[in-house]
């Protein structure tokens, strides 16, 4: 090698150093201007130095206190103010005892209007690249969901020969994607909710690789949201505006069932395929659906125990 | 002269004669160039019903083919309007109903018929009942008739198989006369809709808030937009999209996700190479 070409690649990578070395020195700089200020506003994000500090020491939910759970709760309120200009409401109400949730779909009812898709990307300030259900448009006779469709767009549905088969988050009794973290970020809720604690989640997405029913979700950006469309009853472990680079998925809208309500999808159900319930009381529809009617389970081979039911008429 | 006005006279009074009987021939649609066979007046002159007359200004059930209750209402704001259900099977559970306010586009039937005497024998429906809507698979096609189901007394009324008399608050009773596996199937939850939390005692929809009655088969509709294309998922081959609504355009269908959010991995441009 010629003393040329060393030169020839040693300038630029001097070069380079240099300007990397006046960049260091330049933010440098300007944390000290902002440090000195006493707010270091624009070095945080936006955020005080004592909230980056507090976010970047927070715990996993399920070992915080009280206290420090409600402090958690007040920087995500003051986030969420911060980037959507909106005040949100954010509770950790906890799962009520004796109730595990269930959902059973009726599919000889179930059309393909996507109602509820559209209903669950409002309730649960979901970005424009997300749905939590994919509605897959099937041969009729078949149960191949490789040979089905959800990118289906005639003008009118319901197509002749075909059904329709919505599929979200299964809250699996056996949960893979909470034995693929490896962080404990995902867990079963006592009311059988499989949820995430987006803060804890760091985005390795095993648990999407784990999931059998494709239900997990990533965020590849910070959500665009509408800040005069965000819903502003939201749950800690539910509809929160997410961090980017984490994983979401359906939580049974937990910021709406844990107080006595319905998720939004069975709100928005205009053919009333969609019944929701407790399945420890002997006397819910959801009881009645799996007594009486001939039910079945997304590959239920695999041995996840999904709490959602399909059924037919008849 | 005298003669002369007078013939005037005449000829413009049979001419106004003939005006007048031509106009109303002509004008009258029972008796319109465009029917081929006059329909049967039922023993009742209409005089001079206009099509305006018999085609009501708002359809308003063209707006309600869905149930019009806002989603996220709370149970409370039910209350006015919740009935308690009446038996109709051996064991029929205790919950409530929201009995459908969806009406025919010609309701009520006595804008018409306090005036206008009904003509019940079972006939295809023509005018004025041409624009009335009945696809009820049986009915109209000689096997039901209106008063199957109607009060011959009280059109409005309803009124069952064995003849007892019914509210249209009490239509499931009616329904269930044929439809007993729905019906069933409703009263236990695993059929109709659930309005309010699903704590404690149900409140269903009636039959007619999703099925209109005349009309009970759902009517095919545009699906809402459909998914953005994930990673290693691509649309199938065949896919284009049928859909004539411009909002979906946004939705992200046309870039993938990964070019999206692609970072730029060559580094800042303002460095000399």
């Amino acid at each position: 090698m010629t003393d040329q070409e060393k030169d020839g690649k040693k300038q630029p990578r001097d070069q380079e150093f240099n300007a990397a070395r006046r960049r260091f020195f330049a933010k440098l700089g300007g944390v000290a201007v902002a440090g000195a200020s006493g707010a270091a506003y624009a070095a945080w994000g936006g955020h005080t130095l004592s909230d980056t500090f507090a976010d970047f020491f927070q715990k996993h939910y399920r070992q915080m206190t009280p206290d420090e759970v409600n402090d958690t709760i007040e920087r995500i309120k003051r986030k969420a103010q911060k980037r959507y200009g909106v005040d949100i409401e954010c509770a950790d109400t906890p799962a009520i005892d004796g109730v595990v949730f269930g959902y059973a779909l009726n599919i000889s009812k179930c059309r393909g209007y996507r109602d509820c898709v559209h209903a669950c990307v409002e309730e649960n300030n979901l970005g424009s690249d997300t749905q939590y259900i994919r509605v897959i448009e099937m041969d009729e006779g078949s149960s191949n969901l490789h040979a089905g469709d959800h990118y289906y767009d005639p003008a009118t549905v319901p197509m002749e020969g075909k059904y329709y088969l919505p599929v979200s988050c299964m809250q699996c009794d056996d949960p893979p994607c909470v034995k693929a973290c490896p962080i404990e970020a995902t867990w079963m809720e006592p009311d059988g909710i499989v949820v995430v604690d987006y803060d804890w989640c760091f985005g390795c997405r095993y648990c999407m690789t784990a999931c059998p029913y494709q239900a997990r979700h990533f965020n590849w950006g910070h959500p665009d949201l509408d800040p005069e469309k965000i819903n502003k009853t939201t749950h800690y472990l539910g509809n929160r505006p997410r961090p980017r680079g984490v994983v979401e998925k359906c939580h049974f809208c937990v910021q709406r069932t844990r107080n006595g309500d319905q998720p939004a999808c069975q709100e928005a159900c205009p053919t009333g395929a969609r019944v929701f319930g407790n399945l420890l009381d002997p006397n819910s529809e959801i009881r009645y659906i799996l007594e009486n009617k001939a039910v079945f389970r997304l590959k239920e081979d695999l041995g996840t125990e999904p709490k959602f039911w399909y059924f037919r008429d008849a | 002269m005298r003669h002369l006005s007078r013939s005037i006279l005449q000829y413009m009074t049979l001419n106004i004669v003939i005006l007048a009987v031509g106009v109303l021939l002509i004008g009258n649609p029972a008796y319109s160039a465009d029917d081929s066979a006059p329909i049967d007046l039922g023993g009742w002159d209409w005089g001079a019903v206009t099509e305006e007359d018999m085609t009501p200004a708002d359809d308003g059930r063209q707006q309600q083919e869905m149930p019009q209750l806002p989603p996220g209402k709370a149970e409370a704001d039910y209350e006015a309007d919740t009935l308690p259900v009446k038996p109709f099977l051996d064991s029929t559970p205790n919950f409530n109903i929201i009995p459908a306010k969806r009406t025919a586009s010609m309701y009520p039937c006595s804008s018409c018929h306090a005036w206008r005497k009904i003509n019940d024998s079972p006939r295809p429906l023509e005018k004025p009942h041409n624009n009335f809507e009945l696809e009820h698979s049986l009915h109209g096609k000689g096997e039901f008739w209106c008063y199957t189901c109607h009060d011959l007394e009280n059109p409005e009324g309803l009124k069952d198989l064995e003849g007892n008399h019914l509210t249209s608050q009490e239509s499931y009773l009616l329904c269930s006369q044929c439809h007993s596996r729905q019906a069933k199937d409703w009263a236990f939850g695993a059929h109709g809709k659930r309005i309010g939390g699903w704590k404690g005692q149900r409140t269903s929809l009636d039959c007619a808030a999703c099925h209109y009655q005349h009309a009970p088969a759902l009517k095919a509709r545009e699906p809402m937009s459909g998914p953005v294309v994930r990673v290693e998922m691509q649309r199938p081959a065949h896919w284009q999209s049928k859909s004539s609504d411009p909002h979906k355009e946004k939705s992200g269908h046309e870039q993938p996700i990964w070019e999206r959010y692609a970072i730029d991995v060559t580094g800042p441009q303002d460095l000399p190479q």
